[in-house]
């Protein structure tokens, strides 16, 4: 937990960032979700129950700016994190396909939670088929494309991060 | 432990359990507004900042592009100067431009605050839009400070445009009436028959359980009732569009056009002598004889 301090600035800068320069460049309905790739690579990279502490801040800090209830999207990026673990426990890593693999998969199933939670558990009135084929099925792209660039990067500033603080 | 030095197997089971109950009970006290002052305080630094980088992101969209690139090196220099000069001017036209629209935006806002006597409005900026795609809001740069409460009505001089859901210090979010969730009570402005706007998630708006009694023509204007006290009466929705039978045959509902372009919002207004009423407060119980 070492680096969880970093969570603190970075995720609300990056939250910001999702919704007014990302937010304003969508195509097809949707666009990358920069705060839950940071997340999942964080998870990767680090550890999950890092990736799940992060996902709990950088979700509550797009909660605050969107106009769902806070811990919406802290849940899915936290549910999104763990299952990032256990992909990474299951699979033989392969340096690029297995994070592109899990940020697909992590996306389909953050917004399959943050479906459940709307519809089922706040009463939204939310088409749920619509919903997965006009947002999601982008975001799935966008996001793999973004983990494919994001992940190197997130890696060499981990490993810096870590060669600091052993010396 | 990973080579990280960190919990797996069932200690970060136990932690992802952990985070996920944390997460169910923040969700339950948001959602009931129970923890909305602790909100309010939080979203002041991020709607500072939404604000400003929300500002540079729109007036970057209206600059457009820049001037290609020479490859020729012996013009290189000229070309930059010529570059440098171009965008002085570009950022001087755009600035003229910005201010000469924004002015056209206000006089047509002042123009339709004179058609509602008596109502009192507080101007605002958009600042973001929901991005998540689930619900339609968007965000505004004025809140308690200003008047802004909950409830309020939002409005442009094209008609109507949602209610304000959340109010903090310096912000405040707006439910489109595009929403899924959003109704309004609303009336037909010829046949005075009336009705309730639902948004459908689209730009376009449904209007239902009209009567099948009465003819309803393409074009009627839809205007708020006021039915419910949610909203004032007498605001523009929009006009309908056309007219269809339900499945069951028992009522006709109708599509509504909406002169408000939801994806283009820059400054709308809030109506803030207006407050909703909870009528449900007024209920009669049935006394048992």
């Amino acid at each position: 937990m070492t680096t969880l301090y970093l969570a603190f600035f970075i995720l609300p800068a990056l939250a910001v960032l999702q919704a007014t320069v990302i937010g304003a460049v969508q195509w097809l309905g949707s666009g990358p979700e920069i705060v839950y790739v940071v997340v999942i690579c964080w998870a990767m990279v680090v550890n999950p129950v890092e990736g799940m502490a992060w996902g709990l801040l950088g979700g509550a800090a797009l909660d605050l700016l969107s106009g769902m209830p806070v811990g919406t999207t802290s849940l899915a990026y936290v549910i999104a994190a763990f299952g990032a673990g256990l992909l990474q426990d299951l699979i033989f890593q392969s340096v690029v396909i297995l994070p592109m693999l899990v940020g697909a998969v992590g996306t389909a199933l953050s917004h399959v939670v943050i479906l459940i939670v709307l519809t089922f558990g706040l009463g939204y009135d939310i088409p749920v088929e619509e919903s997965l084929a006009t947002i999601t099925l982008p975001a799935v792209f966008y996001n793999t494309v973004l983990i494919f660039f994001l992940f190197p990067v997130i890696r060499r500033v981990h490993r810096r991060l870590y060669a600091d603080q052993r010396r | 432990m990973d080579n990280n030095g960190e919990p797996r197997g069932p200690s970060r089971l136990l932690f992802a359990a952990m985070l996920i109950l944390a997460c169910i009970i923040l969700i339950g006290m948001s959602a009931t507004g129970f923890i909305g002052p602790i909100e309010d305080i939080i979203s002041i630094p991020l709607s500072a900042a939404e604000s400003l980088l929300g500002g540079v992101v729109g007036a970057v969209q209206d600059l457009g592009g820049g001037v290609s690139e020479q490859s020729d090196p012996q013009l290189r220099a000229y070309v930059q100067e010529l570059e440098i000069a171009l965008a002085h001017y570009q950022a001087e036209s755009f600035r003229d431009r910005e201010i000469v629209q924004m002015y056209e935006r206000l006089t047509d806002l002042l123009d339709y605050q004179t058609t509602l006597d008596g109502a009192q409005f507080v101007i605002a900026e958009v600042v973001d839009r929901d991005t998540s795609g689930f619900v339609q809001t968007i965000a505004i740069n004025r809140g308690v400070r200003d008047g802004i409460a909950e409830g309020m009505p939002v409005v442009t001089e094209k008609g109507l445009v949602g209610q304000v859901v959340r109010v903090s210090a310096i912000a405040s979010r707006v439910l489109l009436i595009t929403d899924r969730g959003s109704a309004v009570a609303a009336r037909l402005q010829s046949s005075r028959v009336e009705g309730v706007v639902e948004g459908q998630g689209i730009d376009t708006l449904n209007l239902v359980w009209l009567p099948v009694n009465v003819e309803i023509a393409p074009g009627d204007f839809v205007l708020t009732s006021g039915i419910g006290y949610n909203y004032p009466y007498g605001l523009e929705i929009g006009r309908v569009a056309n007219v269809r039978l339900t499945e069951s045959g028992l009522f006709q509902e109708a599509e509504v056009l909406s002169r408000v372009d939801f994806d283009r919002l820059e400054q709308v207004m809030v109506i803030t002598s207006f407050q909703p009423v909870d009528l449900s407060q007024l209920e009669i119980t049935p006394i048992a004889p």
